[in-house]
């Protein structure tokens, strides 16, 4: 019983704060200072039929009437510039700067609850929702996704915001 | 718990669809004189990013100046080329033509995921200060009891809470809430008190039941099979509703606050049935368990007594109407939970019997045979009780089948603090030895089930003491004359310590009600 709500909370934290792209993403005192693109993380239809999706993440750089264009990280394509169609985006997810997330107050708080003797009943549980709630709000926070702004207005947080700029060609972009 | 981690994890699947994310100052504009009113409005000077044909981009500091008659662009900053390198920086000028978009960003002011959850760590921190300030309310008393079924942080039981010295031993019986039909069942007993545990028996009864069955006991530990449970249509203290918190087993109780001129006050508590379902015998069940009243009052005694506390304990074992003084004078002036029925005929309210459980821990479930009135459908049962002293979970008239008899069952495992434990299996099974449990020793016991293709209705009997361990912290409280008040005037002493129990009342149920916001929205609690 023990040994399965910690594998739980571990694997609730892990949910949560396992977010290796993190390092890539500008702290909230760049947001205006960077001369780069937002960080975004796009879901791509590898084919028509079937349901599986490809994650692509990295820097935005632009956005124009059909397609995307990101750098990759974390793929085998790292720094080449790639051109997504539009088309094939399920959905996406703009980081505007690295949220002040602490996922570690999760399992930290849910084990104060012990001190709490009888009364952890009832203390447990609310600070694993409350401490899960908190993070997973400040998170969202610090992000937009296809319910929250559409493909126009993430143009303005492209390196590019105007489009990609005449007489670049996309390989020479990095 | 993992009813919660699931419930944590479809909310933030909910967050995530249905929160909508930030509002994000970033401003972009075509036009120079589009910018400069913006800019105009902002707080502060601010920054100027000019993104510029060909990807270059500029961006300068707040010291930036735009010149629309000559067309120019000055300030101090730095040009990046398309692929962001850095090309230039100190002063810079550059044409306003080959400005694509001027922008200008305003601080983003994300939440902090610590400061959030500085109102809950206050809380935390208020409950653990409270816990190691008055310790025994928090880590309960006497053997507490565990089920696989249930859940880590809710005992299903604890034993013998009265047996606070060798010669007060007895069995205790208490109803796990539970059923099986496996080969097999575990309990997890733990020690989490600053007590001795001196445990003669711990023993799994099984009461074979039906699918559509349930075991009930009374309070002399006669067992009976029920099949029907009907709920009350009406639960009322002084007119006000509490019906919503009975209707089901599930911790969200009622209770009332004590009285705050004399804690031996009474209230009234009416239940109304509609019988008319139930055709055979009848009885009232029960989920219930104390507040932290008797608690209050054990720790108090002790106190009194400071450091003669060992020789007050060795005389009670030598002179046992001593305790019969100090158990039965408060316990009679607080009473049981007594319960009447109406008698329409007679116009009266008869006794039918009262429960009586000591402890603050795990809800007991019991019931109370009713006498069978054949001229109304209507069942009225009134509950009399010490008010701020019981806390009612769920009510419900339930049938009575027929008699049970229990399998008493003894551990066929035992592990203590994780490891298998021959020396206190032994010492357990043994009836003339007791088995010791010191403060943080858990122990696993497992029994085997005579016929896995049975349904067993589990109750749970243990029988020993336990001795109590004096803090340092009470021995600044001596005070044998209130000691005796306590054992000889009862009365007197319940109606003076009303306001120092008020106090600490408040802050037990304060903080207990602060750390659980589901059960503080529909537990009645009046003053």
């Amino acid at each position: 019983m023990k040994t399965r709500i910690i594998i739980s909370l571990a694997l609730l934290s892990f949910l949560l704060g396992g977010c290796s792209y993190y390092k890539h993403i500008e702290d909230e005192s760049e947001f205006g200072k960077s001369p780069k693109g937002s960080f975004i993380r796009i879901w791509v239809k590898l084919d028509k039929n079937t349901s599986d999706l490809n994650e692509l993440r990295g820097e935005l750089i632009a956005v124009d009437s059909a397609q995307l264009y990101l750098i990759p990280v974390e793929t085998e394509i790292d720094g080449i510039c790639k051109a997504i169609s539009k088309v094939n985006i399920e959905s996406f997810s703009l980081y505007y700067a690295k949220p002040n997330t602490s996922f570690w107050t999760i399992p930290l708080f849910t084990a104060i609850s012990a001190s709490h003797g009888i009364f952890a009943f009832f203390t447990a549980p609310i600070n694993l929702m409350s401490t899960s709630f908190t993070q997973a709000y400040i998170a969202r926070k610090s992000r937009s996704q296809e319910s929250d702004i559409n493909f126009d207005e993430l143009a303005a947080f492209a390196r590019f915001p105007y489009g990609l700029p005449s007489g670049i060609r996309i390989e020479d972009i990095h | 718990m993992r009813k919660v981690i699931t419930i944590s994890l479809l909310l933030l699947g909910i967050l995530n669809q249905s929160c909508r994310g930030p509002v994000v100052p970033r401003f972009q504009y075509e036009k120079a004189g589009d910018f400069l009113k913006k800019a105009q409005f902002a707080k502060e000077n601010p920054d100027l990013k000019a993104h510029l044909e060909g990807g270059d981009l500029v961006f300068l500091f707040n010291n930036w100046r735009i010149d629309t008659v000559a067309g120019f662009i000055s300030g101090e900053g730095q040009r990046f080329d398309y692929n962001r390198h850095l090309i230039k920086e100190g002063d810079l000028k550059f044409s306003m033509d080959s400005v694509l978009i001027y922008e200008m960003n305003e601080d983003l002011e994300l939440a902090d995921g610590v400061m959030a959850l500085i109102p809950l760590a206050i809380v935390n921190v208020a409950v653990s200060l409270a816990c190691i300030t008055n310790p025994k309310a928090c880590f309960g008393s006497c053997p507490t009891f565990y089920t696989e079924d249930g859940n880590v942080f809710e005992a299903k039981g604890e034993g013998f809470s009265n047996a606070i010295a060798p010669s007060l031993e007895y069995g205790d019986v208490d109803d796990l809430k539970t059923s099986t039909r496996s080969s097999n069942f575990k309990i997890l007993m733990k020690n989490e008190a600053q007590e001795t545990h001196c445990l003669k028996a711990v023993e799994l009864w099984a009461l074979p039941i039906s699918n559509e069955q349930s075991a009930l006991m009374t309070r002399d530990k006669s067992f009976y099979s029920s099949s029907q449970q009907v709920s009350p249509s009406s639960a009322t203290v002084a007119e006000k509703d509490v019906l919503s918190v009975l209707l089901q087993s599930d911790r969200e109780e009622y209770f009332s606050a004590a009285d705050a001129d004399n804690l031996a006050s009474k209230e009234e508590l009416i239940l109304e049935f509609d019988a008319s379902e139930l055709k055979q015998e009848q009885a009232l069940l029960l989920d219930f368990r104390q507040s932290l009243m008797t608690t209050y009052f054990i720790y108090s005694a002790m106190a009194y007594m400071g450091d003669e506390v060992s020789d007050i304990f060795a005389k009670i074992e030598r002179e046992k109407d001593l305790y019969s003084k100090l158990d039965n004078g408060l316990k009679s002036e607080l009473g049981e939970l007594e319960v009447y029925l109406w008698n329409e005929e007679l116009k009266e309210w008869q006794l039918q019997g009262a429960l009586y459980e000591t402890g603050p821990i795990a809800v007991n479930r019991q019931i109370v045979p009713l006498q069978k009135l054949a001229t109304s459908e209507t069942v009225r049962v009134k509950l009399l009780m010490n008010k701020g002293l019981w806390r009612l979970d769920y009510a419900a008239l339930a049938s009575l089948d027929k008699k049970l008899e229990p399998l008493k069952l003894q551990p066929s495992q035992l592990k203590k603090n994780g490891s298998k434990h021959s020396f206190a299996k032994q010492q357990l099974l043994d009836s003339e030895k007791h088995l010791i449990s010191l403060p943080g020793d858990f122990f696993e016991l497992e029994y085997e089930l005579p016929d896995a293709n049975r349904k067993y209705a589990l109750h749970l009997y243990s029988k020993g003491y336990y001795m109590e361990w004096m803090r340092k912290e009470w021995l600044g409280d001596k005070d044998l004359l209130k000691l005796n008040q306590m054992m000889n005037h009862p009365r007197r002493y319940l109606k003076r310590e009303a306001d120092a129990y008020k106090e600490y009342e408040l802050v037990m149920e304060e903080v207990f009600w602060s750390s659980q916001i589901e059960s503080k929205k529909v537990s009645s609690y009046e003053n």
